[in-house]
């Protein structure tokens, strides 16, 4: 019974032969995919003392809310849903920090670079329209004339920080460079168990 | 006076009717689905969204901790494919949002596997009346409509089950107890009672040296197709196993198991612990376990008996696999109807179907006010445990109780 679960190393070969070439493509392509990160530090609007009647306060510009309207915005267009790369963009409200993580191939980073420069931009647009709607308009009266108590600082897209790494675990990559192997010489075994009970009740028919 | 087992489905059938016009109505006027269903409101359908969120990105098995095989999730992405689905980033909740309208896909392939399991189980069995009485029961029991509410993909695995078991070839029940090793891991219990049974044939000896090479072809072949860190499954699962990660709540809302009797006291304070009515539950139920798998070792049991044993305690054993276990009765009925042990038949379809029992509340809640994601209210919700809550785990012991003893009085050489 145990010899029917030992492959002979004529039938190894063969398995290996054949499963060789699916085993390294599938290490070729997962090797080469990975996650590039694009961080990007929001714009402000920055609260001055004017008057003395006002404690200087810096503010992001948007919140989890305006964030999530932000989000649907930019999931309707071009640059989120393609094909080639899948994109997620999440945002730390606690020290204003939006990061793109794109999930791709290491030959498509310049493309990465450029499709996260459009987002920001946006972004940064998305921002300033916040601000015109939020906080452009208020102002304190002092000294015969109106002040406009905010400063609408932007953020600098020539600062992201940027940086790739690799998707899958070297271990993951193995496993999966194997799996074919695996996967034909399970179904060669199965094949000569079943072969050998048919034989075996041929032979008790006899 | 005896009464024959078509009008006991017919009476059980109008009484599921009847369940579920007090269901319909309470909703129309309370704006929420009332026990047995789960008292978090705005987490219907949440089983479902969060396995197609998660299946189209990565991070199942280390970000989420999934314990569910590869499988499940190339079915997410197959239903996604067929009916078009659009994906949307932000959590499952929000893709909730964009696509509830869909999850009537969704229900229609679960009353279809419903209709396709009593079709398989019942053929040659049932008449025509009793094969439409048992779907009406079915279809309004409290199991389904609680795993409707869940969303939750256990309802896949029904149809398969009953392949395996009125499956009398042990290379297509190898493949049907892969697909549902490979859906639900606990069905593993089965191998291990075949594995010890005494009296094994040469189809069972087939069946023990294929289930395993086919789970195992299914497992790697569906893990390198979703390409995520699906060998962490294993660690997963005893993560979930060794971890309390389920509501109280939740667990007393559609119990099967008596072990759910021991979570009692943690929402009722007034009661005080009695640790040792725990300890006695526990005792009595894992004794009762063993002594049926020792009788298996001993003197060996036909197939058809070994199924029903694992369905027994895949749903007794332990609070992990939800209320919704209990659709896995569904093709036991049919088995038990040839073998004539009507007692049992009797208890699954009044007892452990039937939802009447969850009308009548044992002790309430303070829940307060919440929101309810069907009919998008915040209302103030009164549930608590019902009297079905312990009707039901009591049920599935007693039916354990009487199988256990019909297997010691047969007689094998």
């Amino acid at each position: 019974m145990n010899k029917i679960y030992i492959l002979r190393i004529k039938e190894v070969l063969i398995v290996l032969l054949v499963s060789l070439p699916l085993g390294y493509l599938i290490y070729s392509k997962q090797s080469e995919k990975i996650y590039y990160e694009m961080h990007y530090f929001g714009g402000k609007s920055v609260g001055v003392n004017f008057c003395n009647v006002y404690t200087p306060s810096v503010n992001p510009l948007l919140d989890v809310v305006g964030f999530s309207g932000l989000n649907k915005k930019l999931a309707n267009t071009s640059l989120f849903s393609n094909r080639d790369y899948k994109v997620s963009l999440s945002f730390d409200s606690a020290v204003n920090k939006y990061s793109l993580i794109f999930t791709g191939n290491k030959k498509d980073i310049k493309v990465y670079q450029e499709v996260g420069s459009e987002i920001f931009e946006q972004i940064l647009n998305f921002e300033e329209q916040n601000y015109r709607t939020v906080y452009s308009d208020i102002k304190l009266h002092c000294d015969k004339s109106d002040h406009a108590l905010f400063k609408y600082i932007p953020g600098k897209i020539e600062k992201l920080d940027r940086h790739e790494r690799r998707r899958f675990s070297k271990f993951h990559i193995f496993l999966n460079s194997i799996s074919p192997f695996l996967i034909l010489s399970l179904l060669l075994v199965a094949f000569k168990i079943v072969k050998g009970k048919k034989l075996l009740s041929l032979k008790n028919n006899d | 006076m005896k009464i024959n087992n078509e009008v006991k489905f017919k009476y059980a059938a109008i009484l599921s009717v009847l369940f579920s016009i007090y269901l319909a109505t309470f909703f129309y006027f309370n704006s929420y689905l009332p026990a047995p269903f789960v008292v978090n409101k705005y987490d219907t359908f949440m089983d479902f969204y969060n396995v197609f969120h998660w299946s189209l990105r990565d991070g199942i098995y280390t970000e989420w901790s999934s314990v569910y095989p590869p499988l499940n999730f190339l079915f997410a992405n197959l239903f996604q494919y067929i009916f078009d689905l659009q994906d949307f980033s932000g959590g499952s909740g929000l893709l909730r949002e964009g696509i509830g309208q869909q999850i009537i896909y969704l229900i229609l392939i679960y009353i279809v596997c419903i209709i396709i399991s009593i079709n398989i189980s019942s053929k040659e069995i049932f008449n025509r009346n009793e094969k439409i009485y048992y779907l009406v029961i079915t279809l309004l029991s409290a199991p389904f409509l609680f795993a409707i509410e869940r969303g939750n993909l256990i309802v896949l695995s029904l149809p398969f089950l009953c392949l395996y078991i009125k499956s009398n070839n042990s290379i297509r029940s190898s493949v049907y107890y892969s697909i549902l090793v490979n859906l639900k891991p606990y069905f593993a219990i089965i191998y291990i009672l075949n594995l010890i049974n005494r009296n094994k044939n040469c189809d069972q000896i087939l069946f023990l040296k294929l289930a395993p090479i086919f789970s195992l072809l299914i497992y790697i072949f569906s893990g390198l197709i979703i390409n995520q860190e699906y060998y962490l499954t294993p660690a997963n699962l005893i993560g979930f196993g060794t971890q309390s990660v389920l509501n109280v709540v939740d667990i007393l809302a559609l119990p099967s198991s008596i072990i759910s009797f021991t979570y009692i006291f943690d929402v009722i304070p007034s009661i005080g612990r009695i640790n040792l009515l725990n300890y006695i539950i526990y005792a009595i139920l894992y004794s009762l376990i063993l002594l049926s798998l020792v009788r298996i070792f001993k003197f060996g049991e036909n197939s058809d008996n070994l199924s029903i044993l694992a369905v027994l305690i895949i749903t007794n054993f332990s609070i992990v696999t939800g209320g919704y276990g209990m659709l896995y009765f569904i093709p036991l009925v049919p088995m038990l109807f040839k073998e004539k042990l009507n007692n049992i038949i009797t208890i699954i379809i009044f007892f452990l179907f039937l939802g009447i029992w969850d009308i009548i509340i044992i002790y309430y809640y303070d829940i307060g006010n919440t929101g309810v994601y069907l009919s998008g209210a915040i209302v103030k919700i009164n549930q608590g445990i019902t009297l079905g809550s312990i009707i039901r785990p009591a049920s599935n012991f007693i039916i354990l109780f009487l199988f256990y003893n019909k297997l010691k009085m047969n007689k094998y050489e």
